[in-house]
């Protein structure tokens, strides 16, 4: 009997050990930006950050294991994509769509502020109708704002199953919540 | 001095020049074709001997690797967000003309240039009178010749502090690079060429001459390639051609982020045991410049 209680705990350690190995740190998006500029500059010297996004699920303090960066060269016309991961480049490939997007702008606010930001302002309506899950945290320019399309924005997807995802735009330079939608 | 042991001082020269050359980038290919035949060096790193090769094995088959999802809100949203950058272009082409942030950089050049043009003037006026006073016979303008040349003095210093920001902006930073090098040569069937794939679509088609071949088989290295490459993990595919059928490799190689990296192809097996490979880093103390 104490053979087996030893065994089973072996094998539970052994478990959380391939699980611990495989899980990546949580950063926060603009850590991984020098990893994947070096890289996006090998590619084309003129690629400019066009849009970053969350490739694992985003955790309380708008951290990820894995954040993509998306670069485009108005040389080439083409967009590549890095996805990074513990700092280092897990996987890169050319995007199969055209997208011509603007860069982003240099100052924007991190990934955690962004989220708190949302979370800041949106407490009294969460509570009255749920936004769910955070699903996805995009980094853009101009495609999320018609308005302001110069702006630059983090943009907050929340997701209920069965029910509407709810957008949160946040500026990524002032950090001010500028549109909630549900769609 | 470059640190090129066991090697000819003319072929450390030549291939010290062809390494402080600018890399080809990765998108526009452009290989050289240096030689430089050292059989000296044929059997051990030629820049850096006591860096460790890695041994690269090279596949039969492509290697296959876990796929990973990127951009899935991009992907799930294409077409609303291709809809909105092209409102988005329309909406700019209504309002042409507005400014973008400048690199504070680009206008310090001009600063930079106005400076060196204004020194050099200035030089350029105290040589002249320097010259007119050399014809005096006055002691008491000796001071004034002695406070020109502190003056000149001043303006070399002002230039290298000028030269320095340049060199910070584009010289002293090393990006992620490769030096491709072949050697070895099979003596059954020289290779015509050779095809080199990277993972980003750039493909480098390299003949040999016969010159080269012959300083292959000499015994000699000959540098394929030399570009900035991404500093990942990536599979580079190799094609070598031989008249027939070419015989096929597939390398995964991780380039150091912002150094050198050098990876050396081996002819000497091919056709019997196969192609060999090794990399190495350029050790960051290793100084390539020649005096």
């Amino acid at each position: 009997m104490t053979r087996i209680r030893i065994l089973a705990v072996l094998v539970l350690l052994g478990v959380t050990r391939v699980a611990a190995a495989d899980d990546a740190v949580p950063f926060a998006a603009r850590s991984g930006v020098a990893t994947a500029r070096a890289a996006a500059l090998s590619w084309s010297p003129d690629a400019a950050l066009v849009w970053v996004e969350n490739d694992e699920t985003p955790g309380p303090l708008g951290v990820a294991g894995r954040w993509s960066y998306l670069y485009y060269s108005a040389t080439t016309d083409q967009a590549r994509v890095y996805s990074v991961r513990d700092g280092k480049i897990l996987a890169a490939e050319n995007l199969d769509m055209k997208f011509d997007a603007p860069p982003v702008a240099d100052d924007w606010i991190d990934s955690g502020s962004a989220l708190t930001a949302a979370e800041a302002a949106q407490g009294a309506t969460t509570k009255k109708a749920p936004r769910g899950a955070l699903r996805a945290m995009v980094l853009a320019r101009g495609t999320m704002d018609a308005a302001e399309p110069d702006r630059t924005t983090w943009t907050l997807v929340y997701s209920t199953p069965g029910a509407p995802s709810v957008f949160v735009v946040v500026d990524a330079a002032s950090a001010k919540v500028l549109r909630t939608w549900r769609g | 001095m470059a640190r090129v042991t066991g090697m000819r001082p003319t072929v450390a020269l030549i291939l010290v020049a062809a390494l402080q050359a600018p890399p080809a980038h990765a998108a526009k290919p452009t290989p050289t074709a240096t030689i430089a035949v050292a059989p000296q060096a044929a059997a051990t790193n030629a820049f850096d001997p006591g860096a460790p090769v890695t041994e690269i094995t090279v596949d039969r088959v492509r290697p296959v690797h876990e796929k990973h999802p990127m951009l899935r809100f991009l992907r799930e949203n294409r077409d609303f967000l291709r809809a909105r950058l092209d409102l988005l272009r329309a909406t700019r082409s209504e309002h042409p003309g507005t400014p973008d942030a400048l690199d504070p950089r680009w206008l310090s050049y001009q600063a930079i240039l106005s400076g060196a043009g204004a020194g050099s003037d200035s030089v350029g006026a105290a040589e002249d009178r320097a010259a007119r006073r050399t014809l005096l016979e006055h002691i008491g303008q000796l001071s004034d010749l002695e406070s020109e040349l502190d003056r000149m003095d001043r303006v070399l210093d002002a230039q290298a502090g000028r030269l320095q920001a340049l060199d910070a902006d584009f010289a002293g930073h090393q990006q992620t690079a490769l030096v491709i090098l072949l050697k070895g040569h099979p003596a059954a069937l020289a290779p015509a060429g050779l095809t080199i794939a990277f993972e980003d679509s750039t493909v480098l088609h390299v003949t040999l001459t016969q010159e080269q071949r012959e300083a292959l088989l000499g015994g000699g290295i000959a540098e394929l390639w030399h570009g900035f490459v991404e500093p990942r993990q990536q599979v580079v595919a190799l094609s070598v051609e031989r008249g027939g059928a070419p015989e096929n490799g597939w390398m995964t190689l991780t380039p150091a982020r912002d150094q050198l990296t050098f990876l050396r192809l081996d002819l000497g097996g091919l056709g019997a045991g196969g192609l060999k490979a090794g990399s190495w880093v350029l050790a960051a103390n290793t100084s390539l410049s020649a005096r």
